[in-house]
């Protein structure tokens, strides 16, 4: 397979996000700091999900692990994040196990809503159970950061955002990529194949939780608070969904894509509606585009650069 | 005790009254809606406009709430949900996607802050030491009778053996001459209205605010995963189950754990019984 | 020939229900390696079922099953295939969203996550493989809902082969195909017969299936009602009795 192309599209886009801090305002690098998290876990989704259509209903709940033990960790215990982090993304290792033991049963709507019990679960423990320790309903504030300032954290963040990124198009353009593709579309024909469908699962759900704890741990440190309210939350759910698919599932470029196309939809909104309507008309341009183009943003693009290279035409190209 | 037994009942009705719409869709659809809170969040919304805006009396106040999630059920179904049928998980996101919005619209409609609502039905019971208010008892008997008559419905009418029919086996009622699509538009209208119902009592219960629409999704997501998707009495079973936990462990135990139990109730049971409890079984 | 005959897979005894439904009634049944076995039986005689106990896609209620007299009754779907058990389907399974060839380079994939990502697959394979069943460039490039049922269940037996199989199940292989398409499916089975393959094949197509296969089997409720050549299966009375009498 031509390695080129891709790769030169991938220092294309290093090059580019290196150089925009030059060009735009510090509030737009702090948008652009939510962007890089939201592509992250916009990622971590896609993998579990738009790979192996295991919708989650709960990645909220992995990244709230990482992001909740590695606060408590530091917070009360003063351990250094070089350590905390890594027990944060370990920690949701152990939760992704958590989905995978209902995805060895169930698939579609019931796995779904498996997640999604257990991201309510999460939000009404995380309040309940020990309060002192996990902050109850008011969380924990203070937590160290590991770089201050607009411009660091967006080379921080973009650098994971680069890192993983890359990470996971070389591993899923592998036939294990492939793999998972089969698993999505007939997972009885998989096994008959004489794959392992429960190693495959287990394979997509532990790379998808490493790459959402390692989101969380950082999101969490780059804040310096947590709280249940607004991380187990369907609405932190809708924005990485809806980025993921209204980027282009089943792709590694599409949920970076449809981050930031949902961030700064948000922003470029806000001169014309300064008020909540703005939401609506966000919440309705994801949807019409959702219902128009479920393959979402990715294939619109490569779909419109076929139309205007009509030497591309001929051939279809898989994601 | 008599206490825990009676707002056990009165809970458990209300539950009831909030999942029947969601089951039905399901039964029919074989899809889940999970705009159904939002359903409910409409049907106070509109109660509230009418009653505490305009003055409308009560009585119209429900009728027009009720109209307005029959409506608002139509609308989603033929904007939305037909065009995505054929995949279930289609409709959860797009449905979850139009949840959001209609959360954002009550934002800029009615602004972020709670709206208290008035009782429908004023005054607290009081009997030896045992309190419930008026209200959530007639939310109570409310479902009582909506649920009697939906069972009615489903087994005498016409329009409701259709839909029994397609929820049995869709193949087979398209070769007798039902139409399919109808049939879905029907119960979309129904569990619409039926949600709004159900809203303008849950509202009561807590209270109007753009976010409210999540806990009544996450009971009739539980109610009907627990009794088995699709079926009516295991929901109602069920509905009962989970108010009367909700109501030990919030008197016997602490008010802050009631939603855990019915979250492990759910993953349990969707893990080792996927089918539900009572398994499947047509409305 | 002179070989040595040995039981190459079998069932025994092997009981499943389906709610109150018994598919398979105390079954047992065996094919020899290098032999070709037709498995017939009306409509619901539980033939698709033996299939799926056979390669673990269903747990017997009781009984067991042995491949080169080894108990594999608990042994999961991708490890039978592994070890050379597979199967056709009666509609066929192809993944949809993938071409042809991408469909066999799934079949030929090894069952290790690392090797997945770390090896390269293997060159020229694949395309061999689909030429084996009479499949060029034009249609490797084609999508599984452009194929005839013909070509689909082409597309199945490449699936098959690429596990690299001892012995191939064959869920109602000509179903739904022309004559023209049986003569080709027909030949390809002849070749793999003279190879040294082992097969069931489940047919309603009694006459398509004559010639290819060793023995018959004859299946009705659940069990076996006659078995021996195809000839002398046909005038037994109660093989007449079952066919006729579900008419």
């Amino acid at each position: 397979m031509p390695l080129a192309r891709p790769l030169l599209g991938w220092l294309a886009f290093a090059v580019v996000m290196c150089l925009v801090p030059v060009f735009v305002s510090t509030g737009t690098v702090r948008i652009l700091v939510f962007a890089n998290f939201l592509a992250i876990f916009a990622m971590s989704w896609d993998v579990i999900s738009g790979r192996t259509g295991y919708i989650s209903f709960g990645h909220p709940f992995l990244i709230g692990i990482a992001g909740y033990t590695t606060a408590m960790l530091t917070y009360h215990l003063d351990t250094p994040l070089w350590l905390s982090i890594p027990a944060g993304v370990f920690a949701t290792l152990v939760g992704g196990t958590l989905f995978l033991l209902p995805a060895l049963r169930i698939r579609g709507t019931y796995f779904a809503l498996v997640t999604l019990a257990f991201m309510e679960l999460m939000y009404q423990l995380t309040q309940v159970i020990a309060p002192k320790v996990t902050g109850g309903t008011r969380g924990l504030s203070g937590i160290p950061t590991i770089v201050s300032g607009a411009i660091p954290n967006y080379y921080l963040t973009f650098g994971l955002v680069f890192a993983i990124g890359l990470g996971l198009w070389f591993v899923l353009r592998t036939r294990i990529g492939a793999a998972l593709a089969a698993l999505r579309m007939d997972e009885g024909a998989v096994a008959a194949s004489g794959l392992s469908t429960i190693r495959l699962k287990l394979f997509a759900f532990m790379t998808s939780a490493a790459v959402a704890g390692i989101g969380g741990a950082f999101y969490v440190h780059y804040l310096g608070s947590i709280a249940p309210r607004g991380l187990f939350d369907i609405n932190f759910l809708f924005t990485i969904l809806v980025a993921a698919l209204l980027g282009g599932s089943s792709t590694v470029a599409g949920p970076i894509l449809g981050a930031y196309f949902l961030t700064f939809l948000l922003e470029y909104l806000r001169p014309y509606l300064p008020g909540p309507e703005r939401y609506v008309i966000y919440g309705m341009i994801a949807l019409v585009v959702y219902v128009l183009e479920p393959r979402g943003l990715h294939a619109i693009l490569r779909t419109g650069a076929r139309r205007l290279a009509p030497l591309l035409a001929r051939r279809r190209i898989a994601p | 005790m008599t206490n825990i037994l009676i707002q056990g009942l009165a809970l458990s009705g209300l539950y009831a009254l909030v999942a029947v719409g969601f089951t039905m869709i399901f039964s029919v659809g074989r899809v889940l809606n999970l705009a159904h809170g939002v359903f409910l969040m409409l049907g106070g919304y509109a109660y509230y406009t009418a009653v505490q805006v305009f003055g409308i009396s009560k009585g119209a106040g429900i009728a027009i709430a009720v109209l307005a999630g029959a409506a608002f059920g139509i609308l989603t179904y033929t904007v939305l949900v037909r065009r995505l049928e054929h995949n279930p998980i289609a409709v959860e996101i797009s449905t979850l996607i139009l949840a959001v919005v209609m959360q954002a619209l009550i934002v800029v409609v009615y602004t972020s802050a709670p709206k208290s609502m008035w009782p429908i039905v004023p005054g607290v019971f009081r009997h030896e030491g045992v309190f419930v208010s008026h209200n959530i008892l007639a939310a109570m008997v409310l479902s009582w009778i909506v649920l009697g008559g939906l069972v009615v419905f489903v087994r005498r009418t016409r329009l409701g053996r259709a839909l029994r029919a397609v929820s049995m086996d869709r193949k087979g009622a398209v070769i007798s001459g039902i139409d399919p699509h109808r049939m879905s538009l029907a119960t979309w209208a129904i569990s619409g209205g039926l949600a709004a119902l159900a809203g303008v009592f849950f509202a009561t219960y807590t209270q109007l605010t753009p976010g409210m629409w999540v806990a009544p999704l996450i009971i009739a997501v539980a109610v009907v995963v627990v009794g088995g998707i699709g079926s009516i009495v295991g929901s109602l079973v069920v509905a009962h189950l989970i108010g009367f936990m909700e109501t030990v462990t919030t008197t016997l135990v602490a008010a802050e754990l009631r939603g855990v139990f019915t979250m492990v109730l759910v993953i349990v049971v969707l893990v080792i019984v996927p089918k539900g409890l009572f398994g499947r079984e047509e409305l | 020939m002179g070989r040595a005959v040995n039981t190459l897979l079998e069932l025994r005894e092997v009981t499943k229900r389906f709610g109150g439904l018994v598919a398979l009634d105390g079954l047992s049944v065996h094919v020899d390696s290098g032999e070709f076995l037709g498995l017939i039986g009306p409509n619901g005689a539980g033939k698709t079922t033996a299939f799926g106990v056979l390669t673990g896609e269903q747990r017997p209620d009781s009984g067991r099953g042995y491949f080169h007299g080894d108990d594999v009754t608990r042994m999961p779907t991708h490890r039978r295939v592994a070890r050379g058990i597979a199967r056709t389907y009666q509609i066929p399974r192809p993944f949809g969203e993938m071409t042809v060839l991408d469909n066999v380079r799934v079949a030929m994939m090894p069952d290790s996550v690392r090797r997945l990502i770390a090896e390269r697959p293997p060159e020229g394979v694949d395309r061999e493989l689909l030429r084996s069943v009479g499949f060029g460039e034009r249609e490797a490039a084609m999508y599984p809902d452009q194929l005839s049922m013909g070509e689909l269940r082409k597309l199945e037996l490449a699936r098959t082969l690429a596990t690299e199989p001892e012995v191939l199940l064959l869920d109602e292989v000509f179903a739904g195909l022309t004559r023209g398409e049986i003569a080709q499916l027909s030949a390809l089975l002849v070749a793999e017969r003279r190879s040294g393959m082992t097969a069931i094949i489940v047919s309603h197509d009694l006459r398509s299936l004559a010639p290819l296969v060793d023995r018959v089997v004859v299946m009705s409720f659940g069990a076996v009602i006659a078995e021996g050549a195809f000839e002398e299966v046909l005038d037994n009375p109660l093989v007449r009795e079952a066919y006729l009498g579900q008419a």
